[in-house]
């Protein structure tokens, strides 16, 4: 079967090249990056030395009290600490530096999640993790939501999520709270609706201007413990809900602000369980859903370990973490870029299209639509993606194209752009040449001149 | 099959016998199979705990009774199920209300003798007390010396401005 000639010689699903078949037809996107929390790879640099390794000179000091319980013990307890906690505890001495760092989970989480890290101080919601949670979430694949590969964190709740959940899925919706010293007073109880503070983003938007913003989430927080949702408190994670304005304060606040306080009552509403509240009066910003979610890669420990074997490193190494996590799997999720063309190709006419009625085919169209959108932002790991584009037609028609792999097809704007591009010209421009996990995954295969 | 109120002594690292329930004593793993080790009459005798004194032991037996109750923790409890938070329930938050040498105490001794879920309310309890503190504060806690060179502190204030919210 096996034939010489590289034209057209193997079909996509029978390929070997897992490698070819990536750099075919799959392609990242970094504009989501810049709707989320991140911070500029400047303001990683000065902490970079440090903040996973230990000072390199021996220490002087001691444990103080907690010398009494071998490093063992210590470090199981410094896994139920939060990472806030972990923080300052690294501050304290040299030796306390030194066993935490002495810790997998943490010089993992610290390499590999820094940008989750930041984020968690940034908003306060490292109080609450703990580190054995936080490394839960990092080698979790999957949305909590969809079931489907994610490659962000929610601050709120401290779940996986895929940015399609984060643009779409209304349990993840925060909502600006302005003006709310005008109506409500300060209390000491939440009720029931979790607050974060937002964190400026990096492209500047109107929401980020001015004092400080709270986003608040109507939706009860995700028992992030349980596959399903359950209606839970805001934790302590999240501010202090201040409590409900008095009938009088509310009319005031009808007199200012007619819309936002049309939201209280519906908030309300939907707290008493009267009604669902629907929201779709509010004009909703999804900048806000964005301002609460940071990125958090995957890392693969099953495929790790299975590298570290194949380097000689042994099974109790391994497990013990010693040495660098250079060949740890880490993956930030890719992109089908059949998908996309499908996408800019927009809605087809199916195939029942001649015998439909015109309102046949209005909807045909609407749910066509429908379909395109949810594709757009659809991410795999690249397992998933090898697996997907099995069953893509544009993806198979983009690997006939390649003849293989061997020859470079000609991307599209976004493609090249690595997602939405500005008139600066899109992320790629932006960030520069891609750096992150697998970047030897997804290089662009050599276009043939002519 | 022992009857359950059957009772078994123990005999801390200072000499003192102690006499136990044998169900509370096998909320300890390591008692828990001592037992099932030895042969039925041996059990009459007193089982030495070399490495616990008298006081830690009468504390974690009275843990012991009063989560001889709790289903046992099943083997592949690692889950993150258990470990929800920090919190600790009401009774065991009084039980650990003790000075730092004794919480230090309990620790050990429910690692030394293998009741998981004692020594996870301990380690809960130690991170409970770091938590919320600055470097400073967590020192004093635990008489911990400051060894940081001035190059040191800068870096730890780079950190700082780092995780702070710009």
């Amino acid at each position: 079967m096996a034939t010489t000639t590289p034209c057209n010689s193997t079909s996509l699903s029978t390929t070997k090249d897992t490698n070819a078949v990536l750099c075919v037809t799959s392609y990242r996107r970094r504009d989501l990056l810049l709707d989320v929390i991140t911070s500029d790879p400047s303001v990683h640099a000065p902490v970079l030395p440090s903040i996973s390794t230990p000072f390199s000179a021996g220490s002087r000091a001691s444990l103080g009290a907690l010398a009494v319980l071998p490093i063992e013990l210590l470090q199981e307890i410094f896994l139920q600490t939060s990472i806030e906690s972990l923080f300052r505890l690294r501050q304290t001495n040299r030796r306390i530096r030194y066993v935490v760092d002495g810790m997998h989970e943490y010089r993992r989480v610290a390499s590999h999640a820094l940008e989750a890290y930041r984020s968690l101080l940034r908003s306060g919601v490292a109080t609450t993790i703990t580190l054995r949670r936080l490394f839960g979430l990092l080698c979790q694949e999957k949305c909590v939501l969809c079931g489907e590969f994610a490659g962000f964190l929610c601050l709120v709740d401290c779940v996986r999520c895929c940015f399609h959940c984060i643009k779409k899925n209304p349990r993840l919706r925060m909502h600006e709270l302005t003006s709310l010293e005008l109506f409500c007073r300060s209390a000491e109880k939440p009720q029931g609706l979790a607050v974060i503070k937002s964190i400026p983003g990096r492209v500047p938007c109107w929401t980020d201007v001015g004092k400080e913003r709270w986003l608040v989430r109507v939706w009860p927080i995700m028992c992030p413990f349980d596959d399903g949702i359950v209606a839970a408190t805001a934790t302590s994670a999240c501010a202090p809900w201040p409590r409900w304005a008095t009938d009088e304060e509310a009319k005031k606040l009808r007199a200012i602000d007619g819309r936002f306080a049309l939201w209280l009552e519906n908030v309300l509403a939907h707290l008493d369980g009267r009604r669902d509240a629907t929201l779709s009066f509010v004009r909703y910003n999804a900048r806000s859903t964005f301002r609460a979610c940071t990125p958090l890669p995957f890392l693969d420990l099953k495929a790790s370990k299975r590298k570290a074997l194949g380097k000689g490193k042994t099974d109790d190494e391994h497990e013990r973490g010693v040495g660098e996590f250079d060949g740890d799997v880490v993956q930030d999720g890719v992109y089908c870029k059949g998908c996309r063309i499908a996408v800019e190709k927009g809605p087809r006419p199916g195939r029942a299209w001649q015998s439909m009625s015109l309102s046949q085919r209005r909807r045909s169209l609407e749910r066509e639509k429908v379909r395109l959108t949810d594709l757009e932002d659809r991410v795999y790991s690249t397992e998933g993606l090898l697996e997907h584009v099995k069953q893509c037609e544009e993806a198979a028609k983009l690997w006939e194209k390649s003849e293989g792999g061997t020859v470079g097809v000609i991307d599209g704007v976004f493609v090249e752009r690595e997602g939405l591009g500005s008139r600066a010209g899109g992320p790629q421009a932006r960030f520069g040449p891609y750096t992150g996990p697998e970047s030897h995954c997804v290089a662009r295969v050599p276009r043939s001149s002519g | 099959m022992a009857a359950p109120e059957s009772t078994i002594m123990l005999t801390s690292s200072d000499g003192t016998d102690i006499s136990v329930e044998r169900q509370v004593a096998e909320r300890s793993i390591l008692i828990k199979n001592l037992l099932a080790d030895l042969p039925g009459e041996a059990t009459t005798e007193a089982i030495p705990i070399p490495n616990v004194n008298e006081p830690v032991l009468r504390k974690v037996i009275e843990w012991c009774d009063h989560h001889k109750k709790d289903p046992p923790a099943s083997a592949e409890d690692d889950s993150d199920s258990r470990k929800k938070s920090t919190d600790i329930d009401e009774w065991d938050q009084k039980f650990m209300q003790v000075d730092q040498e004794m919480l230090f105490e309990i620790i050990l001794a429910a690692n030394y003798l293998d009741i998981k879920a004692l020594l996870d309310v301990g380690c809960k309890t130690v991170a409970n007390m770091i938590k919320g503190k600055s470097p400073d504060e967590i020192r004093k806690t635990f008489n911990i010396q400051n060894d940081f060179t001035p190059e040191e502190e800068d870096q730890i204030r780079r950190e700082n401005e780092w995780a702070e919210d710009r």
